[in-house]
């Protein structure tokens, strides 16, 4: 009994549990579970084909916040086909040639659903790059070279020029998952404003100079 | 208890036309006020403040790589600062601790700051020509004067010791002891065990840049990770709330 307890209180409920409580007419609808005739039936999103990177274009455009800042990036399916997007597209940076310098450490971000892309339609995901503590060094020691982004499931890579002092090398990745939709901000970002407010007096100044 | 919240008030990318968007999360923005407002007691947490993404005299279009003036880079600090007021006051937010922070960082996302480098509105090395401490002192001297002098906000300044010491040196061009201070340091990474008086068990003390001491050690950055950031704010440290 302390099984159908735990059931009918929403929590999760193990296969042979549930065939126990039915057998005992518990009444344990509301758990969540299907039987196989209803999972037969219910609708099923279509996935299109993964896109290749041949049939995409990509764009970036900065974003820049407090102790760690973003490219933003825009996917369009050029193709003449639908094609779908999974996931985060895994990072890595090469030199101008394409060839693998280093992956930066990359976290790991949520499983997404595949995103269709029409003829012309966009995508987008960021990459969120965590502070570099090193200061920037001259234009001549900086590596200069491309961000490769391959997305889950797709033949090929996507490329973009890149440059960073080499001490941010090490520095820390978030890449987000691709969604639906050109130029999206990640959260916490708002491209409209709140009414201003009142700003409290505060006390007397007395410095008179930084 | 949340604490305090630091608002992106805008972006020298922003001002020049290569990016939108604010970090500006209303929830945050008012659980920091509230808490500001309703808390009992002597220690009140800080309430909402602001931070500016600010743009070096490199940044500024008009800057001469061969010839850098002086005055140009004072004006374009002056201009950021003004800028600053303007969207706060047409598009808030909501502010209970009236400190502008400026944001001096290398962004590593490939674009700079133009402290250190010509940089295009979007913030992509244009040149490489070095930029003197002295010039970028003017920049921050005219920011820093046109807050304290013509907005009711505090300035105030975010960065790191080791990037300010490689922008503004060590001297006189980099001596900021009566200005408001949130330093970063977040190589820990680690949000435990947590701060207790400007130290972290296991993971050392922050580190002060500018000369700074006393009162005006108001913020440290002690972790950053891909969950957010983690900072500690003296809230005896700031101006009224």
């Amino acid at each position: 009994m302390n099984d159908k307890h735990a059931c009918l209180k929403g929590a999760r409920c193990r296969i042979g549990t549930m065939v126990a409580l039915v057998l005992a007419g518990a009444g344990v609808t509301g758990c969540g579970i299907q039987s196989p005739d209803t999972a037969a039936t219910a609708a099923q999103p279509q996935t299109a084909p993964s896109c290749s990177a041949g049939t995409l274009t990509l764009s970036s455009t900065p974003l820049e916040s407090l102790g760690g800042s973003y490219l933003i990036f825009t996917l369009t399916n050029t193709g003449t086909n639908p094609c779908s997007a999974t996931g985060a597209p895994r990072v890595a940076v090469t030199d101008s040639a394409g060839t693998p310098l280093y992956l930066p450490p990359q976290a790991a971000a949520a499983q997404a659903a595949p995103v269709n892309l029409n003829p012309g339609d966009a995508a987008s995901f960021w990459i969120r790059f965590l502070p570099c503590q090193a200061p920037p060094t001259s234009p001549s020691s900086d590596i200069q070279g491309k961000l490769s982004l391959t997305l889950q499931n797709a033949n090929g890579s996507l490329y973009i020029p890149f440059s960073t002092s080499p001490g941010c090398a090490s520095q820390q990745l978030v890449v987000s998952s691709i969604v639906q939709g050109a130029n999206v901000l990640p959260p916490g970002f708002t491209t409209g404003g709140a009414p201003p407010g009142p700003l409290p007096a505060g006390p007397p100044k007395t410095v008179t100079g930084p | 208890m949340f604490g305090g919240y630091v608002a992106e008030d805008w972006t020298f990318t922003d001002q020049l036309g290569c990016t939108s968007g604010r970090a500006i999360n209303s929830t945050d923005v008012f659980d920091a006020n509230w808490n500001n407002q309703y808390l009992d007691g002597t220690a009140y947490p800080t309430g909402t403040a602001l931070y500016y993404f600010m743009g070096g005299p490199g940044a500024d279009p008009s800057y001469n790589a061969s010839n850098p003036s002086a005055s140009e880079a004072y004006n374009w600090g002056v201009n950021q600062g003004y800028d600053v007021w303007w969207i706060w006051d047409h598009y808030g937010p909501t502010v209970k601790d009236p400190v502008v922070f400026m944001d001096i960082e290398n962004p590593g996302n490939g674009t700079y700051e133009g402290w250190d480098e010509e940089v295009n509105s979007c913030g992509y090395r244009t040149g490489t020509t070095p930029i003197p401490s002295s010039i970028d002192r003017q920049t921050f001297n005219g920011f820093w004067n046109e807050i304290y002098n013509n907005t009711g906000f505090w300035p105030g300044v975010y960065s790191s010791p080791s990037y300010w010491n490689y922008t503004f040196g060590t001297g006189s061009y980099g001596s900021i002891p009566n200005t408001y201070q949130w330093t970063s340091e977040s190589d820990s990474g680690s949000p435990t065990p947590g701060p207790y008086g400007w130290c972290q068990s296991g993971y050392g003390c922050a580190s002060w840049f500018g000369g700074v001491s006393g009162s005006y050690q108001a913020a440290w950055q002690f972790a950053v990770a891909s969950s957010g950031d983690w900072d500690q704010f003296d809230s005896s440290n700031l101006p009224a709330h």
